[in-house]
């Protein structure tokens, strides 16, 4: 019988319709494949006891049969030495001076497993290999038929993925074996065909998850195929490379570890791949990223997935959370590459592209490896994922197709650069301020949304020094003296305030000079924070904390992004600022604390403007706005 | 970015993260094709186990005999599993509750060696419960079929003496003494401790009798030839040949251990040389009238 994809479809199709019996059809094959007895354990032998074994050996026999050359060291009734130690030493020597002329004599025993693989039956082959992955397929389609039966069946929603598996089963000959082909789906062959038959159930079972959770979800096959194919295709090729690599007896040794890479990191990222697919489908239809020559989805998504399972081999098992957070990265890139592929990849053909994408992962877990002891790289990888995600969602959608250079990339990186210095353990400032992981999460989305939402600084390749500036600015101020005084949410408050600021004002208000973050707003912000402090520490009401202080600074950057200002003019400002507080931390001052933001907007205008002289009295700033 | 949009994007993440949970919960079914998997796994890793600790046996000291991998309570674990599955297999369907108790048989027996290789001496532990649940319901289960399973039942029938044999023997097999390092008096207490003349026998006659039942269970015949080689997809009476050679293997191995340490120092002895010596020779010949060929127990 020839197998085509149709066929495995009906097949397992009318399995389903089965049901019970599929299932126990499915249970008998598994029940009557070979399984792993246990053996006794094998012994190990002393020089006295492989001369011994040599002696009884067939052929051997007469050195120490009667009338033998070493019949007297020999005892007849137990077929072993006789007791005494002086025939220990003779009988030794005679078996080096025999071996020595017919070493092939040796005894040697080749199984030393302590396991021995045994058929159930025999005489009865195995069931044909189209049929076992018939079989695995409904077995785990039947797992869903009583909780979402609109899943399967000839119109169900999960149609589109089988006839995908069914396809990828059947014409790709480099994801599985040939189907027609019992011969290799035997022997020693067998394991590896069996690999790769599990990463289609393994993708089959992730796929109707989503699904099920998922009902709105529609998929095309045709969108489907290149990019499951291009998941599948590097597990399977680092486990055919493992297996061909692996020296004798350690080949059994490379299946666990990729046993184990594929249930830990294949169903995530077939649920990506899938979501990537439900949120636009027009990408899979063959779209081309940098003109002809171009990359298709699949080249894109098989380099991605390649990266990924080289951080995965080198990951193991153990750290949990960062492999959950690696597998987070790859939705979040599989998404960009989905909807805006040249946020990652400029023009350039699929080696280029290949590169470039190898590069972003490297690029990535390079700086969590190279980050020192005490980091929490779980916290930066989740950084890095959501700075690609926001990047996509925010960045304006009237350039879409237009040239990004890279930006994604050139964004993840300097994210996880500028936020190091404050994420160490032991003084994990910039957590201290904040109430959770999860607000450092959002503090840069809200960063990243503000600066990513600027046409200019996209369009001019300055997105990435403008995130790099503010995300040091804030994170600096939040490890500086004051800090304390602004709760989280006010945090929140100000770093939208001053990505605001920043995207107005591109290279203007925040800085970097080496890794020292500086410029009007940066100064601003340490400034105000530095008087919230003094006065503190003077003894006087606080004034400048919580709210109050969260709207100074968002007022603040708010004057600094409408005017220019030199280091001088901030100085001004907030002398004016330093007045005014004064008067609100005074019992029966002329100023309510609650009114000091708005008063400072306005006349931190009038200070800027030259209006009103910095060093001018509590009266004459109110006068010079009017009060 | 708006309020509304932020949350969404924070809502998509605790999705992704509910997602995620319920791939990594869903693989933990425990049906039959899950346990095995594991379990074979869990073997591989035995076996690597083994390999590493032969070759250390080979290079060091000869009374120390290195640990294996920690891998009992997996094997343990494995094995309550398939019990508790096995019980909610219909009434029906005999032969998968069969191999549910096989490889709750077979997990077991890897369990009981672990604990005799890591407490010697010591009373048993959960395993050996374990093996005789999973033997006795096994062998209850393959008696109601005319025709039972051949691997599962005649494994069932010979699972409980294999155990105990190679529980027994897991603390002096890979003893390599040597004169000027080992002490003779604890190549004796070793042997004595878990294979005294009356223990030994006892055992040597348990296996012999279930490798009798089990053959009457499934008609697994024998065949002439040497000892199998091959590693993978045996017959079930390859299975019984590699496991006879070794039985004959260990009797010798414990008959010389036992002339050694004799003729290192002076009597009283707990075992009989001799009747030692006769055992492993009666051992090696009914592997040769089986077989038709010699035992080979190896160089190292």
């Amino acid at each position: 019988m020839i197998v085509t994809p149709t066929l495995l479809v009906f097949g397992v199709q009318g399995l389903i319709k089965l049901g019970r019996a599929s299932r126990e059809a499915y249970e008998q094959y598994v029940r009557d494949r070979p399984a792993s007895l246990p053996l006794l354990g094998t012994v190990s032998r002393t020089p006295v006891e492989q001369a011994a074994e040599f002696f009884r050996q067939p052929g051997n026999e007469a050195w120490v049969a009667a009338g033998g050359t070493f019949a007297a060291h020999w005892d007849a009734d137990t077929n072993g030495l006789r007791e005494g130690i002086e025939h220990e030493g003779p009988i030794v020597a005679a078996w080096f001076a025999v071996c020595t002329s017919a070493p092939s004599a040796t005894p040697f025993e080749p199984a030393r497993s302590v396991a021995f693989l045994v058929r159930q039956w025999e005489g009865d082959g195995p069931p044909p290999p189209w049929l076992r992955l018939a079989l695995a397929l409904a077995d785990v389609a039947l797992d869903f038929g009583e909780a979402s039966p609109a899943l399967l069946g000839p119109t169900g929603t999960s149609q589109p993925l089988l006839e995908t598996l069914a396809a990828l089963a059947d014409r790709s000959r480099a994801l599985v074996p040939d189907l027609n082909d019992p011969e290799q789906w035997t022997g020693d062959r067998w394991i590896r065909a069996n690999f790769a038959q599990s990463l289609l159930v393994t993708v089959f079972r992730a796929g109707l998850t989503t699904l099920a959770d998922n009902p709105g979800i529609v998929i095309r096959e045709q969108h489907l195929q290149p990019l499951l194919a291009a998941t599948i295709a590097p597990l399977r090729d680092g486990f055919e490379k493992a297996w061909a690599n692996a020296p004798a007896g350690a080949q059994l040794g490379a299946l666990v570890r990729w046993e184990s890479i594929r249930d830990q990191w294949l169903p995530a990222m077939a649920v990506g791949a899938i979501r990537a697919v439900a949120q636009d489908r027009g990408f899979f239809l063959g779209k081309v990223v940098g003109g002809p020559g171009g990359s298709n989805a699949g080249q894109l998504v098989g380099a991605l997935a390649n990266s990924l399972l080289d951080e995965a081999a080198k990951l193991g098992g153990q750290d949990l959370l960062l492999r959950d957070t690696w597998i987070r990265f790859w939705s979040a890139a599989i998404g960009v590459i989905a909807a805006r592929p040249e946020l990652v990849v400029p023009a350039g053909t699929p080696a280029v592209h290949e590169q470039i994408l190898r590069e972003l992962v490297k690029q990535v877990a390079g700086k969590l490896t190279a980050v020192p002891a005490g980091v929490n790289r779980t916290l930066l990888l989740e950084l890095a994922a959501t700075s690609l995600e926001v990047v996509n969602e925010s960045l304006p959608l009237v350039l879409r197709g237009t040239g990004w250079n890279g930006v994604g990339r050139d964004v993840v990186s300097r994210v996880i650069e500028a936020l190091l210095p404050v994420l160490r353990e032991g003084d994990p400032l910039l957590l201290r301020r904040l109430a959770s992981p999860a607000q450092a999460v959002e503090l840069v989305t809200v960063v990243l949304g503000e600066i990513a939402a600027s046409p200019q600084l996209v369009v001019g390749g300055v997105a990435g020094p403008e995130v790099s500036a503010v995300v040091s600015a804030i994170a600096g101020a939040m490890a500086a003296q004051g800090a304390e005084l602004l709760t989280a949410g006010g945090w929140l408050a100000v770093a939208s305030a001053a990505a605001q600021a920043a995207a107005r004002n591109p290279g203007r208000l925040f800085k970097l000079e080496g890794a020292v973050a500086s410029g009007a707003g940066t100064e601003l912000i340490r400034g105000v924070l530095l008087q919230a402090s003094e006065l503190l520490e003077a003894g006087k009401p606080p004034v400048l904390s919580g709210a109050v202080l969260a709207e100074l600074l968002v007022e603040g950057l708010n004057i600094v992004a409408a005017r220019a200002a030199t280091p001088a003019q901030i100085a001004e400002l907030l002398g004016a600022l330093r007045t005014l507080a004064k008067e609100a931390a005074s019992p029966d001052g002329l100023i309510l604390p609650g009114s000091l933001p708005p008063l400072f907007a306005r006349i931190g205008l009038q200070v800027l403007a030259k209006k009103v002289p910095a060093a001018a009295t509590v009266v004459q700033l109110l006068e010079g706005v009017g009060q | 970015m708006t309020t509304e949009r932020r949350r969404d994007r924070l809502g998509r993440l605790a999705l992704f993260w509910a997602v995620l949970a319920l791939l990594v919960s869903g693989c933990a079914a425990r049906t039959l094709d899950d346990l095995s998997a594991t379990y074979e796994r869990l073997t591989i890793e035995a076996s690597q186990s083994e390999a590493t600790r032969r070759t250390a046996s080979a290079s060091g000291d000869s009374m120390i005999v290195p640990p294996g991998a920690n891998l009992g309570p997996a094997f343990a674990n494995i094995s309550r599993e398939a019990l508790k599955a096995a019980q909610n297999v219909s009434s029906s369907d005999v032969e998968t509750r069969i191999a549910f108790y096989r490889l709750a048989a077979s997990a077991a027996h890897f369990a009981l060696v672990e604990e005799a290789r890591s407490s010697p001496g010591a009373a048993g532990g959960g395993a050996a419960a374990l093996l005789n649940e999973a033997q006795s319901r096994g062998s209850e289960a393959c008696a109601q079929l005319k025709t039972p399973p051949q691997r599962d039942c005649a494994y069932l029938a010979v699972a409980s003496p294999l155990a105990t044999l190679a529980a027994s023997s897991e603390t002096w097999r890979l003893l390599k003494p040597q004169d000027k390092v080992t002490q003779p008096d604890r190549v004796r207490a070793i042997l004595d401790e878990r294979a005294g003349d009356a223990d030994f026998d006892a055992q040597l006659a348990g296996y012999q009798a279930g490798r009798q039942k089990a053959i009457a269970l499934a008609p697994i015949g024998a065949s002439a030839g040497g000892p199998a080689t091959a590693q993978r997809g045996g017959s079930v009476m390859d299975f019984f040949q590699v496991n006879d050679a070794r039985v004959a293997c260990l009797a010798r191995k414990r008959a010389d251990l036992a002339v050694w340490a004799a003729n290192r120092q002076q009597p009283p002895s707990r075992i009989d040389r001799r009747q030692a010596g006769v055992a492993a020779a009666a051992a090696e010949q009914r592997y040769r009238d089986a077989y038709g060929g010699s035992v080979q127990c190896g160089t190292a």
